[in-house]
């Protein structure tokens, strides 16, 4: 068990503090970059907090679009085989017209962009 | 920079009886090149008078697979004789100057910040008829006729579209992850190119591919120079249209009214771009080319993250483009009929 805080906790009040007593002091022409840490720790905030559990839904949907057997593989390594036998099936053309396929691609990205850039689906009204 | 070498040069080139180099000073740049903004004041010669210059020359590690110096400069001779708005190239250099390669172009005025200039109302005048004159001079461009000296400016061997995406393909297959919505984004280009049993090479035209918002200076009244040539290769007459239109353009403003580069509408753009061309395109025509647009900058953005990633480059930037490939390979989805924002949680 770790000490609390834990990781996406500590980034968490590290932004603020950056944000708020850091980013004021800083000359104009150095804002960016922070702007850019501040992306940065965001993004690990928001991975660090969900966990692996997104990861774990990721392959449930897979398994079972691609009707393959669950296997107990190293999770990160399943992900990424699931995801490249999904690739290739989308490149022959195998959801051109399959409704559960086009949902988990909604759903795998929709995650991914919930981690990455928040920003887009707030601007785009998605929930 | 050393002066004495470069006022040599210029007064060789212009048959000048002297040549001042002044108010020598290094302009931000990359790393591949480095571009240093002088003052010419020219007596006698081809160019008497004060003369204000950009030398853009190889850093001296250079090490590129971008155009060369002299690529470059037949680029920008050849865009500036169809009349394209660029910085005027004056004098390519030879090594025996500075010990690498450089050219002499006139320094243009102006400001390219992408952000500053969609908010900031007193950069680029008029909008609608900065918005016209974008059009206008991507129609430019397209006159540009292939020449020997442009014979290094590649040429896809079939429709620009097909092309690119079997070369998408390709670095999906050798890259360590997999993306199955930019495999989804490409299988809809491929299925849909408009005019794939009508396209004839002859059809090819010069295209910028990189002519957005952030690579055009603007002054207080309009466009001062086109810039940044270095994707410029043959494909799609609606290749760069398509690629300003694009949403991961826009810089944050949103709706049709502002779909040109976060600028202007379509409408615009294609009301100057046609009076140039004498083609009818209409906005819906760009559809196809903005999603082109969106699979190829998040290809791109795949690559420039990877520079960071591999570790042959690390920097934030990079490491931060990779994060900007989930919200374009979702925007692409929507485009392409696949869109369950209104179902709310449809996700895991």
């Amino acid at each position: 068990m770790r000490d609390r805080p834990q990781g996406h906790e500590l980034l968490a009040i590290a932004a603020k503090t950056f944000r708020e007593q850091l980013l004021p002091a800083l000359p104009e022409e150095k804002k960016y970059i922070a702007l850019m840490v501040l992306n940065a720790m965001s993004i690990a905030e928001r991975q660090q907090a969900t966990g692996e559990g997104p990861l774990n839904d990721e392959c449930d949907l897979l398994e079972v679009v691609l009707d393959a057997e669950p296997r107990n593989a190293e999770l990160h390594a399943r992900a990424a085989e699931l995801n490249r036998e999904f690739a290739r099936r989308v490149r022959a053309g195998a959801f051109d017209h399959d409704d559960a396929g086009r949902h988990v691609l909604w759903a795998l990205t929709l995650q991914r962009v919930r981690e990455s850039a928040p920003r887009y689906l707030k601007a785009e009204g998605i929930g | 920079m050393e002066t004495t070498a470069l006022a040599e040069f210029i007064a060789a080139r212009t048959g000048a009886v002297t040549v001042l180099v002044e108010n020598v000073r290094k302009l931000s740049g990359g790393a591949i090149q480095e571009n240093w903004a002088a003052d010419l004041v020219i007596s006698g010669g081809t160019h008497a008078g004060n003369l204000p210059v950009v030398v853009r020359r190889d850093a001296p590690s250079g090490v590129s697979d971008s155009h060369s110096r002299a690529q470059e400069f037949a680029l920008l001779r050849a865009a500036f004789d169809a009349g394209v708005t660029v910085p005027e190239p004056l004098w390519l250099g030879d090594r025996a100057v500075f010990g690498r390669d450089f050219f002499v172009m006139r320094r243009v005025a102006g400001a390219a910040a992408g952000h500053r200039l969609v908010k900031d109302m007193t950069l680029g005048g008029d909008r609608v008829a900065l918005t016209q004159r974008l059009g206008e001079e991507i129609a430019r461009i397209q006159r540009v006729q292939p020449a020997p000296a442009l014979a290094f400016l590649e040429r896809p061997g079939t429709h620009p579209a097909l092309h690119f995406i079997a070369r998408s393909r390709a670095y999906l297959d050798a890259y360590h992850t997999p993306f199955p919505a930019l495999e989804w984004g490409l299988r809809w280009l491929e299925l849909n190119v408009p005019d794939a049993d009508r396209w004839r090479d002859d059809q090819l035209v010069l295209a910028h591919r990189d002519f957005r918002t952030g690579n055009y200076m603007v002054d207080g009244n309009g466009l001062t120079a086109v810039l940044d040539w270095e994707f410029a290769a043959w494909s799609h007459p609606l290749e760069d249209l398509g690629w300003l239109c694009a949403r991961c353009w826009r810089f944050g403003q949103q709706g049709d009214a502002k779909a040109a580069g976060g600028i202007g509408s379509r409408e615009d753009l294609l009301a100057g771009y046609n009076r140039v061309s004498g083609r009818q395109v209409t906005p819906a025509a760009l559809y196809y080319w903005e999603v082109f647009g969106e699979l190829r900058w998040a290809m791109i953005a795949i690559g420039q993250g990877e520079r960071h990633v591999s570790g042959r480059e690390p920097s934030l930037e990079l490491a931060l483009t990779s994060h900007i490939v989930p919200e374009l390979e979702l925007h692409i989805l929507r485009m392409t009929g696949i869109d369950y924002s209104a179902e709310g949680q449809a996700d895991a």
